[in-house]
This record gives C-alpha cells, structure tokens and sequence, in this order.
C-alpha cells in the first residue's frame, strides 16, 4: 500500500495527533451520509480529495480480510482463492441486478462450481460439492458480514480538519446483502458501494462511463474485433443496469418516505439529466443494432466464431435498448409516483424519533418495573410485535357439514408394500431391434462357464457379430454384475481384480460370466 | 374481475389479502392488481384507509411486497398475551411471554440504528440461545444489582416485585440443581413465541450449520421497524412518567 507521506511533516507527529481523538472511541463520527467537508485551503497538509480516496480504499479493506482468511481457513479450503472468487460473486450478482431472476444463493453456486473446481484442479484435488458449498457459505458470509450479525463494514480512518487537527471517523458500508424478493425468498444484492467498488474502484460518471463504453463497442465492431467488442458491450449493459438502479432507488425510496429524497431540487435535476440521456443513449443504442445487423448480413457462414460475437453484441444491446424502454417508462410516471407517495405517506405512521435501543431502552426498564406495570405495557404492546389476528366466527353451515360428513375410514394399521423393482432391466435393450437382442442372447448362452467379457467379445466379434449386437451383449452382462436378482439376469458377473477390459469398443474393467443366473 | 365491482368490495378484498400473512401478490394475480390500484387510484387508496381503520387496522406498509396491517389499541384483530397460548395461562406465563417478544424483537434488532434500516434487507436469523442469553443476563445483572434488596410476601402479594424475579423464579423453580434444565424452561417459552411468529408469517425457520435458526421476514421487520418497536418505547416512556409507577422496587 502506498503511503503519501509529505516530508515537511513528520510522520511522528500526525501519528501523535491522530491518537487523542482515537481514544474517545464512543465519539467517533460516523458518516454513511456525512461527507466530511475537507476546506480547500489546508490542501499543503491534507489535499482535499485525498479523504475521498482514503474512504474510497477503506471499502477494499473486508476483501483483504478475506485473503487474509485464505492462510488460516480449514486446510482442505486453502487451495481457494477467496478474493478472486469474491470478485466473481459480485460480477454475476451486478450482472443480474434489475433482471426479472436476480441471483440468489443456487444461481451464484451455479456460477462459481466451475472456477472452485478449475482451483482444485490446480491443486490437484478431487472436486467435491459438499466442500464448495462450504466454500461458498464462508464467501456469502464474509462479504455479508454475517460475523458482525450482517451488521454494515466499519472502517475507522483519521483524517485532517481545516484547523489541521487529526480527527477520527468512521465508515460504514454494506458489500453484499440478502434482500427480500417480491416471489418470496432472498436475493442477493450489491450495495451502492460494492457497484462502485466493482465498476473499477471509482466514482465514475456513470453516464460517460457508458457513452465512452458504446463508442468502444462501435469501433471494435467496425474494426472487426469481435471478441472485445462483446467483452465492451457487457460493460455497457452493465453501466446500464448500475444507471437504471439509481434511478429506480430513487423512486423506490420515494414511495417509502417522501422525505427521505430531495424531490426540490436533486430529483427534478436528475430525472431530466436521465431523460436526456436516455434519448442520447437510445439513438447510441440504435446505431450499434444497425451496425451489428449489417455486419451479420455481409459476414460470410464460415465465420461462425466472429457471427457468434457479433450475434452477441447484438443480443446485449437490444437488451440494453429494452431496459432503457422500461426506464423510459418509469421516468415518464416518476413525477406521479412522486405525487402519490406524498398524499399516501401524508397521515402514514412514522416512527417517532429517537429511535430505541430495545433492549437497553425498552427491555431493561420493563424488567425494572414491577410487575403489575410491566405486565400493563406488554398487555398493549405485544399485540404490535406479532401482527393482526384473524377473529373466528362461528359458521352454523359449516359446523352442520362438518357433523353430516361420513366417517373417515381409519388407515389400516399395516400396509403391505409390494416390493418394487426399481430397475426396468428391458427399458435400455429396447432400443435395439429384436434381432439383434435375439443374436446377442444366443452367443452369450453359448459362452463357456467361467468365460471372460473380453473373451466373449473376441468371440462373438470372430463370429462376424456386429458392434450392436456386442453392445447388446456388455449390456446383459452389466445387468448380471452384483445383482441379487437372479431370475431376470441371464448371468452372473464379478470383476475380476484390477483386470482391464481389453476391447476395441468398451472401456472398463473385464468381469468374469458365470452361468448362475442361466439356471433360472 | 376487479375493476367491475365496487371500490368498497374491492378494499375488502384487499383488506383479506392483507390478513393472510402468506399471500403474495407476486403469486396471487388479484392481490397485485389491487396493490397496484391502491398505488395508482387515490380514491381507492381512501377507501381502503377508511375501511382498515374502521376495522381497528392501521396500513403499515404497502408494496409489491404486500401488505403489512397493524392492530389498533383495542382492535378485535388485537392478539392479547392471554390468547397467546391455547388453554388458559397465568399472569406470571403472560408476563413472560410479552418478555419473549421483546427479547426477540431486541435481539433481531440490537441498535437503535437497526430500526432505521431498509426493511428490504434481509436481518440475520436469531437462534432461541441467543434470545434466552439475552434476557438471562440482562436479568442476571439486575438480579446482582438488587442483592439483599428481596422483596417481602407483601410485595409479592400486590405484585409490587419487579419482572426480572419473575424470570429468574422460572430458571429457579423448575430445577435447582441443574441450571440446564431449568433454561430449557425459559428456552421453550421463547421457542414457543418464536414458532407462533413462524405461524403468523413474521419467521421463517433456517439452518445455521448444525442448529435451528429463526429467520425474520419482511413483514416481521416492518412491523417492528415502522410502528412496534417506536410504540413500545413511548409506552414504556409514559409509564415512567408516571411518578406511582415508576419505581425500581426500592
């Protein structure tokens, strides 16, 4: 890590003034919000933007704790490489942020098997599922902070005020969190922070990042580079994706408290900037189709690795197109949603501040109190804390359908269970024409007692038998191998220890044929 | 179907989706017709507000999420501590239980700050160990603090002994010897306030490695977030305000 260290100051001495303020630990500012306002004039001791970059770099720091965590981790984890696989994570949870199947638990599992096998592959260990759900579970947690109770990351840093007094703050920012999806179960979602963070460890613009990203996508595919120009394009929808975000937290925080969003200025001021760049965007958009398209007439069929890429910018921008239609659409409604929100919330409950600590400000003092108090408070306030009940009524009709309905028959107190063949041993034989079954069955009938597979097939091979009916022939003998069932087997057949199947045509270990099953 | 009837029908309608705590309207094709009428129809949204707080209801939460209904003081919708249990319960069970709930709301939400946060993400799930550990000591600690302070029959008799013996009785008095045993005592109330959670939609039940978790849902954390952990303190405030009430058993 890179330290800017400014020789006019000692070292020793930012070190000294840093510390006071450290120690009252409880005083600590912490600004999720806050931006701490660094004057211009104190840039010879502490540049302005130099706190921008400190927080900036602070958001990395639970990535290296997961490195960290690589040398200590159980041993048959060590082969993996936490960051990495971090990284891989938030790409497909960005990747599938706004689209109708966000991803959850199964879809990122889907997604890192294979890389968590390339690693074992690399450390010449045998892939096991068991060990890379674990894997994964230690992954989702740490970036959950499921440590701290999924509490938000708190990094402590010091920075220098105006008055070049060491202060101590603190940041708190969340990088991956379970959300409640509308279908019911959990999804997992970037913050705001770990976009950023992914999107290259900046603040961009985001409305250049992407104009700059399309203008790549357009003169790679002019270029002929087919290949960056989908690497390009998936960057693009990215950005769009990150830009539709912005916007629809911005109403979806609308519609959960009016207050909470700057509807005076800040809102007014970004919806038409969104406007204006969707237009922008949208002709951008359009451009690249055509392209894309004419590109595909004139490419010949031989082509078809640089088709395909082509076939798949393609596919991101129309994809892209189709997401900036729907922003199109809720950015036309925002101001209703706006409007809306407003008389909603007009007489909605709100929570009345201070909010409480429970347990020291509101279990505490109960358990304080004596009972007859106690037992006051909790008689109204349980109520809140396990929601509305349904009140039953009597239903005379029912209770009178209930009273006429037959007896329900008592079960039987033993039911026989016929056993059941789980195997249909003809269902695979099937496929092959009765001849051929036919064929296969009389040589194996006329194969010596004691006869080796390998044996049997240089025979019935000698005999002019064809690869069907040898087919036919492995499989009747694999039907036989360790059965218990020896009345539907027509052999028997064990492996003979560590001998391999010597045959042009099947791989494995030769087995040894025994009549036994014939018998039957 | 909906928009044939009238607006009154339909927020009953809506009123009933609310009550199934299990609905969804991301399954159920009317219930999200319906929050989606009461977003876009302020006539509509009216007659609902109307109707729920003639029922003794109060909207906490509309989203595609569903809906998240409250009961007002006195409510029939209200689920009193007394008909918390099937079968008849004693005052001492009912103070319990009312503890329960707040140990459960406290540890899912253990600073204030929590009560701020986004409903939409997902709290971590809370196991009855770290429930019952929260209260056991809170009440251990107070239990320290009152030491040679113990309450005469009197006392006891006009319920005038504070809640936290309550608790530390029911670890005594169920086994002495063993004080396992005894918070399995404890630890089955929370987990028999934690399962009917689960039966009212508020918990979900999770595994965490080796052991049972609770995990709250959205509607748990909205009613807890937007008006129950608010009204209980304000409650708990006025009650200390009140000079005849507010003594620590001195």
């Amino acid at each position: 890590m890179n330290k800017r260290t400014d020789p006019s100051e000692p070292q020793s001495g930012f070190a000294f003034a840093a510390e006071e303020p450290a120690e009252a630990a409880a005083t600590a500012q912490t600004d999720h919000a806050l931006e701490p306002t660094m004057a211009a004039s104190m840039s010879d001791g502490w540049p302005a933007d130099l706190t921008r970059r400190l927080r900036v770099l602070l958001h990395t720091l639970p990535l290296d704790g997961l490195r960290r965590g690589d040398a200590i981790r159980d041993a048959d984890l060590r082969q993996y490489d936490s960051v990495a696989l971090a990284l891989r994570i938030l790409d497909v949870v960005i990747d599938r942020l706004g689209l109708e199947a966000e991803a959850d638990r199964e879809v990122v599992a889907r997604v890192l098997r294979p890389v968590l096998s390339a690693m074992d592959a690399a450390a010449s260990v045998d892939p096991s599922q068991e060990r890379h759900e674990r894997m994964l579970d230690k992954l989702l947690g740490s970036l959950r902070n499921d440590g701290d109770a999924r509490r938000p990351f708190r990094e402590e840093y010091t920075c220098l005020n105006g008055e070049g007094e060491a202060q101590r703050h603190a940041l708190e920012f969340r990088l991956l969190l379970d959300a409640f999806h509308p279908s019911g179960g959990t999804v997992l979602r970037p913050s705001a922070e770990a976009c950023n963070l992914y999107l290259r460890l900046l603040d961009l613009d985001v409305e250049d990042a992407q104009a700059a990203l399309e203008a790549v996508v357009e003169s790679q595919l002019a270029r002929g580079r087919f290949d960056e120009a989908v690497h390009s394009a998936r960057q693009a929808r990215i950005q769009s994706v990150r830009f539709r975000d912005k916007v629809l937290q911005i109403l979806r925080d609308t519609r959960r408290d009016v207050d909470r969003v700057d509807w005076r200025v800040e809102v007014p001021r970004v919806l038409n900037e969104s406007l204006t760049h969707l237009e922008r965007r949208v002709a951008v958009e359009r451009g690249i189709l055509g392209a894309a398209d004419e590109r595909l007439e004139i490419m010949p069929d031989e082509d078809a690795g640089s088709r395909r890429a082509v076939a798949q910018v393609r596919d991101l921008t129309r994809e892209c197109l189709l997401r900036h239609a729907e922003l199109h659409e809720h950015l036309i409604g925002a101001r209703n949603v706006f409007l809306d929100a407003q008389a909603r919330q007009a007489f909605a409950p709100r929570p009345s501040r201070p909010l409480p600590d429970l347990a020291a400000d509101v279990l505490e003092p109960i358990l304080r109190m004596p009972i007859v108090c106690a037992g006051q408070i909790l008689e109204r306030g349980f109520t809140l804390f396990v929601g509305p009940r349904l009140p039953v009524l009597a239903s005379l009709e029912g209770l009178v359908t209930w009273m006429l309905q037959p007896r329900r028959p008592q079960p039987r107190q033993e039911i026989e269970v016929a056993p059941v063949d789980a195997t249909d041993l003809d269902a695979e034989l099937r496929r092959y024409p009765p001849e051929v079954r036919a064929a296969a069955t009389e040589l194996l009938d006329t194969a010596k007692a004691d006869a080796k597979l390998s044996g049997l097939l240089a025979m019935a091979r000698a005999s002019g038998a064809s690869n069907a009916v040898l087919e036919v022939i492995t499989l009747l003998v694999l039907m036989g191998f360790a059965t218990e069932d020896r009345e539907t087997a027509r052999v028997a057949a064990e492996s003979i220890d560590g001998v391999p199947l010597e045959d042009p045509l099947f791989y494995g270990d030769d087995l040894l044929i025994t009549a036994a099953g014939r018998a039957g | 179907m909906t928009t044939t009837r009238d607006p009154a029908w339909n927020a009953g309608r809506l009123v009933q989706w609310a009550l199934r705590p299990l609905a969804r309207p991301a399954q159920e094709a009317e219930y999200r017709e319906l929050v989606e009428r009461y977003f876009d129809d302020g006539t509509f949204r009216t007659t609902v507000r109307e109707l729920t707080d003639g029922l003794g209801l109060q909207v906490l939460d509309v989203s595609e999420h569903g809906v998240v209904l409250a009961p007002q003081d006195d409510s029939v919708f209200g689920l009193k501590p007394a008909d918390f249990r099937s079968g008849s319960s004693k005052v001492d069970d009912r103070l319990l239980d009312g503890l329960a709930q707040i140990a459960i709301a406290a540890t899912v939400f253990p600073r204030a700050r929590d009560l701020d946060e986004d409903p939409d993400i997902v709290r971590a799930p809370v196991t009855v160990d770290e429930v019952e550990a929260q209260l056991r000591q809170l009440c251990e600690r107070l239990s320290e603090e009152a030491r040679g302070r113990d309450p005469n029959s009197e006392d006891e008799r006009r319920g005038l002994i504070e809640a936290w013996r309550v608790y530390m009785q029911r670890l005594d008095t169920i086994e002495t010897r063993d004080s396992r045993k005894a918070m399995r005592a404890t630890r089955r109330i929370i987990e028999y306030s934690l399962d009917r959670l689960r039966e009212f939609g508020c918990f979900t039940q999770v595994r965490r490695g080796a052991e049972i978790a609770w995990q709250p849902t959205r509607r748990y954390q909205v009613m807890v977030q937007q008006l129950a952990g608010t009204a209980i303190f304000q409650l708990v405030r006025e009650t200390l305000n009140t000079p005849s009430a507010a003594s620590s058993g001195d």
